[in-house]
């Protein structure tokens, strides 16, 4: 018996660490979208846009007062939803199982996460995670563990929904900016929008942390009653200050180190950006992601982002939209919650198989592993705030800069090769 | 026909507070605009400004605040219910 106790106590102190890197990715996976249109247009210098979104995320993580338990009902069956029993798990599961489930679909959207942020792909943190936790679900229980209509009501219609209501919405606010503003001197009009721009980028951060830090604090406060280290009950009064603290924080430094790899795509690739632009994308963001979680249908912030800054571009003529990379960026949302969701089961089957402790310790070992090996990747063409700027390649469409090239011998005969720098690198990215 | 319903309203507050504000901000920018010195090239001063149009402009920067100022209290709502068990919206609490 002890040794069970002290073995799920072992998972569950590998849980929490693993849920605050997933909150970690979190952060620097959606900086992009509040700060990547500030960050293009000069409104903000790169390292400012990161400070102020930290900032504002942090204080929003710490104004969630009434975090559900019950966060994993929107698309597992595995806790009861109301009653006295809110959170606990279901009958015929045990805790050591639950919490795995919760560590495999943790590692499932951690995983996903980085490999889109390599590729500099905005990608939703909240599909990663969920596809995980299906994955992982469906490994553990089968497929009725899977709360199906909650999928496809919560996740899946409105995932289909949100960029093309975004798009509208900043395409309407685009153009009338700039059918009001057509007589209005450029500098004048840059001037004035750019703190129009401020504003309102600044409100998606508020709104981005009362809303996302709230996930990772619902699945620790998940893996604590399971365990039965918190009560139920309390839940509702303020989860101990630790899980807030935490959570906060690590949402925080992840949105300060600020994936600049997905602003890159965001601010440049996408649309080349101008001030007006940027402000009626980010306050057509605003507006929606406001509005949506008020009407119980809460959509991505990363789509309803990535759809304004398309938009912005359809809504002024002339606009250059780079229609590849939003391509791109649609083939990697829809094969967020299957990618993701096979990882979650590939952990869960590895952990199963291993033995809980064992294999709990060796997913953990294997996402450690994975991670490092992704960062390094992303070490090999760095972008950073001193480059997160520089002119989009047209010929790769790649992230990487053109100038970032190294020294490569042209392939063409008769060309010195002493040094030119390519364009179009051989690299894969 | 939930899921409907819903789409349409956040469609529609998306629309009016989405693209309804930066129009109106817009609108301020023009107002200013019409109400400042017209310069000509070389910096000499073409046409005072109207020091009422530049009023108006404010006025208008000053709604565009408020609205913002609105947006703040609703992402803020539950956090000021729950400590002072005032609640400023008619709707919207868990």
């Amino acid at each position: 018996m002890m040794k069970d106790m002290s073995g799920e106590t072992l998972i569950l102190v590998l849980l929490v660490i693993t849920a605050l890197g997933f909150d970690f990715t979190n952060g620097f996976h959606d900086t992009g979208n509040a700060m990547a249109t500030s960050i293009a247009t000069g409104a903000l210098k790169p390292k400012v846009a990161v400070a102020l979104s930290a900032t504002l995320n942090l204080v929003g993580a710490f104004l969630s007062v009434e975090v559900a338990a019950t966060i994993t009902k929107e698309v597992l069956n595995i806790q009861q939803t109301s009653g006295d029993d809110a959170g606990q798990i279901v009958a015929g599961l045990t805790p050591t199982t639950a919490l795995l489930i919760i560590f495999a679909g943790l590692i499932g959207g951690i995983l996903w996460n980085l490999f889109t942020w390599l590729f500099g792909l905005p990608s939703s943190s909240s599909h990663a995670l969920f596809g995980g936790l299906i994955g992982s679900g469906i490994a553990a229980i089968g497929l009725s563990g899977v709360n199906w209509h909650g999928v496809f009501a919560k996740i899946i219609v409105p995932a289909l929904l949100a960029p093309v209501i975004a798009c509208v919405v900043a395409a309407c606010g685009t153009w009338l900016v700039f059918a009001i503003t057509r007589r209005i001197a450029e500098g004048r009009k840059e001037q004035g929008f750019r703190y129009g721009q401020i504003a309102s980028a600044s409100l998606v951060s508020l709104a981005h942390g009362t809303g996302d830090a709230q996930k990772t604090m619902g699945v620790i406060a998940m893996a604590l009653i399971v365990t039965g280290h918190l009560d139920a009950s309390t839940v509702s009064h303020g989860l101990p200050l630790w899980v807030v603290a935490s959570c906060a924080a690590a949402i925080a430094i992840g949105t300060y180190l600020g994936g600049w790899r997905i602003i890159r795509t965001l601010g440049k690739g996408l649309v080349e950006i101008s001030s007006p632009q940027g402000m009626a994308a980010e306050a057509s963001s605003a507006a929606i992601i406001l509005t949506s979680s008020a009407a119980g249908m809460a959509l991505s912030t990363t789509q309803v982002a990535t759809g304004s800054i398309l938009g912005s571009g359809v809504g002024k003529r002339g606009a250059q939209v780079r229609w590849a990379v939003a391509g791109r960026m649609a083939v990697a949302w829809l094969t967020t919650l299957p990618a993701a969701g096979l990882v979650g089961a590939a952990s869960f089957y590895i952990a199963h198989l291993l033995g809980n402790v064992a294999g709990g310790i060796a997913i953990f070992v294997l996402l450690v592993a994975a991670s490092a090996y992704m960062y390094w990747r992303a070490q090999q063409n760095k972008i950073d705030a001193g480059n997160v700027n520089d002119d989009w390649d047209e010929t790769t469409g790649s992230i990487v800069p053109a100038d970032l090239g190294t020294i490569v011998p042209t392939a063409v005969a008769g060309e010195s090769a002493s040094g030119t720098t390519a364009g179009p690198t051989a690299r894969s990215v | 026909m939930d899921i409907v319903e819903a789409i349409g309203k956040v469609l529609l507050v998306g629309l009016v507070f989405g693209a309804g504000l930066p129009a109106l901000f817009a609108v301020g920018m023009r107002v200013h605009s019409l109400g400042s010195d017209q310069v000509a090239d070389e910096g000499t001063i073409v046409s005072h400004g109207n020091p009422a149009m530049r009023m108006l402009a404010y006025a208008i920067f000053g709604l565009v605040a408020l609205v913002i100022l609105v947006a703040l209290l609703w992402i803020t709502r539950q956090t000021i219910y729950y400590y002072t068990d005032i609640k400023l919206f008619p709707f919207g609490y868990k």
